[in-house]
């Protein structure tokens, strides 16, 4: 119970409606929520790179560090506790990038196209999402309710 | 609230920012002793294995990096002889001072907004991410890559208060919107007359460190342009520099608002997935070698 804290390649599950998830400095990574109204449960994803393909063995020790790896196992994790497709409620932020002419910081575009690719083969909906642009982003996830926070550089707002 | 900066309130916090520079605690002599002695060919191991024991902090860091799971340590190694040997003198030397920068790097900093911890991560990412970049690109990596890479950012100690105090200003020269978003280091120096490339730097020419380390720390934002060619330690740094404000470590007020090179890029023929590769590999080391050195 409090205030449960997501690093870079990791993803945080609960059912206690006393917990906040947050996890912190998005860049160009993608900080993912689930909620489930009706299990009333939720979770956070916060992953680094778009696929596995770049480093396999890394991906096996730890598929989160990969959108496509993290997303097909945190979503089989969240079924497994009783979400259920119709009811998941995902939002997502990130997919920052620096200033660069020659298009070769695009991670976070690409983070963004792979869990939109993943999302649509499984049937799945943005509920919300904030992405882009240059700024670093803090995600909270107050899992009594399902709201998502997001705070780029100094600003607060909701994520709905 | 935004009085206009005239060179007599531009001056004011920029004499303080070089009283600052030259006041600040210089890193113990052994770090440039270590430094030296790996230039050195004809260095006697033996004499500095007994000079070192004289320390008996430095003894013991070297002892616990020896048997650290990050050096891939196997068997208990009890003695700095050994320790040595096995290390090799350019990791001893990169240790030492990364033990000694450690503590100054660890502490939040409330004007870059970050939280304890980051900007050390942040600099280890880019000590680990700069040499694994010159491995993977095959390029021999530069002597002092390593220790450019986690001394990149020492400036950002110096700078934080007055970052603080200018943070309106800072943030409405950013831009919180649109295209044409400029640079973080350009807005520090317009705002304050000098940026943190440039402390950093001066930092470590009052050290008396080598000039490779000097012109990797004040290029790490411009590897090329008018007053330099092409440096490859200034452009491994800024790579690996960009590649950690990309996937989020020690990102604060500044954000991502950093501009790539793009002749580096263009010199070193860099692809997404070269850059992806490295950044899964620095992570876990990452992470290691943080912990090893705030344990």
């Amino acid at each position: 119970m409090g205030q449960i804290v997501v690093g870079i390649s990791d993803r945080k599950i609960s059912k206690d409606p006393a917990d906040t998830i947050i996890t912190y400095s998005l860049g160009s990574c993608l900080g993912i929520t689930v909620y489930d109204p009706v299990a009333q449960l939720g979770g956070m994803m916060h992953c680094m790179l778009p696929m596995a393909g770049a480093d396999r063995e890394k991906a096996k020790a730890n598929p989160f560090m990969f959108v496509d790896t993290g997303m097909t196992t945190f979503l089989q994790e969240l079924f497994d506790l009783g979400v259920t497709r119709k009811n998941a409620v995902i939002k997502v932020c990130g997919g920052a990038r620096v200033l660069d002419t020659k298009d070769l910081f695009r991670i976070g575009e690409r983070n963004f196209i792979i869990f939109r690719k993943i999302m649509w083969k499984n049937g799945l909906m943005i509920a919300a999402q904030d992405v882009g642009g240059s700024g670093a982003r803090t995600m909270l996830f107050e899992i009594a309710s399902g709201k998502v926070t997001v705070k780029n550089g100094t600003k607060f707002s909701e994520l709905k | 609230m935004n009085t206009p900066l005239t060179s007599t309130n531009l001056n004011r916090p920029l004499n303080e920012i070089r009283r600052r520079i030259d006041s600040y605690p210089a890193m113990p002599a052994m770090c440039q002793h270590l430094i030296k002695s790996c230039e050195d060919p004809d260095v006697n191991f033996k004499k500095l294995v007994d000079e070192i024991r004289y320390d008996p902090g430095i003894t013991a860091n070297i002892l616990k990096m020896a048997n650290s799971a990050y050096y891939g340590s196997t068997r208990r190694i009890e003695s700095l002889q050994t320790a040595m040997v096995r290390l090799g003198l350019k990791q001893i030397s990169e240790m030492v001072i990364a033990h000694n920068v450690a503590d100054r790097l660890v502490k939040k900093l409330q004007g870059y907004d970050l939280r304890p911890e980051e900007l050390l991560k942040h600099s280890v990412w880019v000590a680990i991410a700069a040499e694994d970049l010159a491995n993977v690109l095959h390029i021999k990596p530069p002597a002092m890559l390593f220790t450019a890479g986690l001394l990149h950012d020492l400036g950002k100690i110096i700078l934080d208060d007055y970052i603080l105090d200018q943070r309106e200003a800072l943030l409405k020269a950013t831009g919180n919107n649109g295209e044409d978003k400029i640079s973080f280091d350009i807005v520090e120096h317009q705002i304050l007359g000098i940026n943190h490339s440039e402390v950093g730097a001066q930092l470590l020419e009052n050290w008396n460190f080598p000039e490779e380390l000097v012109i990797a720390v004040r290029y790490h934002h411009a590897p090329t342009g008018p007053d330099i060619e092409y440096d490859p330690s200034a452009a491994m740094v800024h790579i690996a520099d960009m590649l950690a404000y990309s996937v989020g470590i020690g990102i604060g007020v500044d954000g991502l608002q950093y501009v790539s090179n793009p002749d580096v890029i263009e010199r070193l023929h860099l692809k997404p997935i070269i850059l992806e590769g490295v950044a899964s590999r620095t992570l876990e080391k990452m992470e290691e070698l943080n912990k090893l050195l705030i344990g």
